[in-house]
């Protein structure tokens, strides 16, 4: 039976999310993934034999690009040193999204790399009627970019539950979320917690419109405080001057457009 | 545990990697020390004196281990490296080559899989799985030593 809670966009939102992912996007590259990235790296590149779980992977390009990206090449890489080690330590990362057509579409991606064995991609919509993927305990990091905004209020209830049960001791949650106060700027109007809504990708909606469950950063936070504690949360913000001019809504610092959460399980 | 998450992880876990990459002494030590017991026959082209500095402990130690395991342990280095050898371990055999050659890197050949290792390098070891290149080494290692003298 048809769910309208596994819509995650209007028609054709999988073929433009497909598009932006392949190629690239200011938001993700420029202002998400730079301080998202660090802190993914550093996680696996502490945790030998790590197994990892990305909500919401779309393609699971994120996972391709951590895994295997050229680094030179990947603005989010800058810098860093422990790259190789991450990608040494990562056991297997597992993609999990809800669209059975964006799963094919990653499992075409994994084939053209020649189906490495540590990434793989799984179907399973998100929320209170998700079944359990994995046993207790048993995933050091698990991340999310973009995803959480997708879940109606008591779907992020029980993904915040899901997670902190999957992950082991000591285990962690980061994850990249469209701040809330940006979602109020783009929706041009105010937001009913849990509210349902239509939110335009791109400066004009050229790639495409998706559904978003309006929260409250407070009602994100004592979510999480359930289970997790929140090591961080650092406001994303370009770190290049490049797009001020094109982009001119990212660099506003005091509504960063998007937030990258740390968190740790309380267990 | 959804089936598709295991055989994820199963997939993961028994299938070899082709190229790894060690980066500090805990890794090195732990693909020895994983390795100790696993093969009847151990090569070697070492740089002692380069090697040493990672973990003197633990190299004569692993030494020992090889030797209480069976696994006989053909080695090869540069003359000045046999005042690192502290001890007659029964099944290790070793041949020097002269100061002269400037190497600094360290070759383990096993059957299956080659350590590359240069602790002066960026990355600390490389491991190759590859059938071919193994083949290679072996007979190149067997070679060499074959047309080395017996020490004194």
């Amino acid at each position: 039976m048809h769910n309208p809670m596994h819509e995650y966009g209007k028609a054709n939102w999988e073929k433009l999310w497909e598009q932006l992912e392949q190629q690239g996007n200011v938001g993700i590259d420029y202002v998400i993934n730079p301080y998202l990235y660090p802190r993914l790296v550093s996680l696996l590149a502490d945790r030998p034999k790590s197994l990892a779980a990305d909500f919401g992977c779309g393609t699971n390009l994120m996972g391709i690009q951590l895994l295997f990206g050229y680094a030179p090449s990947i603005p989010a890489f800058e810098g860093l040193q422990n790259v190789d080690q991450a990608r040494f330590n990562t056991l297997l990362y597992v993609g999990i999204e809800g669209s059975q057509t964006l799963v094919d579409q990653a499992n075409r991606y994994l084939s053209d790399v020649g189906n490495p064995r540590n990434i793989g991609t799984v179907q399973m919509h998100i929320g209170k009627d998700l079944e359990k993927l994995f046993d207790d305990n048993t995933l050091d990091v698990c991340t999310s970019r973009n995803f959480l905004m997708h879940l109606s209020l008591e779907d992020l209830k029980v993904h915040m539950q899901y997670v902190a049960d999957a992950l082991k001791p000591g285990g962690s949650y980061v994850f990249a979320t469209l701040n809330p106060e940006y979602e109020l700027l783009k929706a041009g109007r105010p937001l009913a917690e849990g509210e349902r809504y239509e939110f335009s990708h791109g400066a004009h909606g050229e790639y495409g419109t998706f559904y978003h469950y309006y929260k409250s950063r407070e009602f994100y936070e004592s979510t999480i405080q359930k289970r997790f504690t929140i090591e961080e949360t650092v406001s994303c913000v370009p770190k290049t001057d490049r797009f001020q001019n094109s982009h001119e809504r990212y660099y506003d610092s005091n509504i960063p457009m998007a937030y990258v959460y740390s968190l740790k399980v309380k267990k | 545990m959804d089936t598709r998450i295991q055989d994820l992880i199963d997939n993961a876990t028994k299938e070899s990697k082709g190229i790894s990459i060690l980066n500090t002494a805990d890794q090195l030590e732990s693909f020895y020390l994983s390795n100790v017991d696993k093969y009847k026959d151990w090569r070697a082209i070492a740089s002692i004196e380069d090697w040493l500095p990672v973990n003197p402990e633990f190299l004569q130690e692993f030494r020992k281990k090889l030797s209480d395991n069976g696994v006989e342990t053909r080695v090869i280095f540069k003359e000045s490296g046999l005042k690192y050898e502290v001890a007659v371990l029964p099944r290790r055999h070793v041949k020097v080559v002269p100061d002269s050659y400037n190497f600094k890197s360290s070759i383990d050949i096993l059957d299956d899989k080659i350590l590359i290792m240069n602790p002066h390098q960026t990355v600390l070891g490389l491991v190759l799985e590859s059938k071919v290149l193994v083949d290679v080494f072996i007979d190149m290692f067997d070679m060499l030593w074959s047309q080395l003298p017996e020490n004194a």
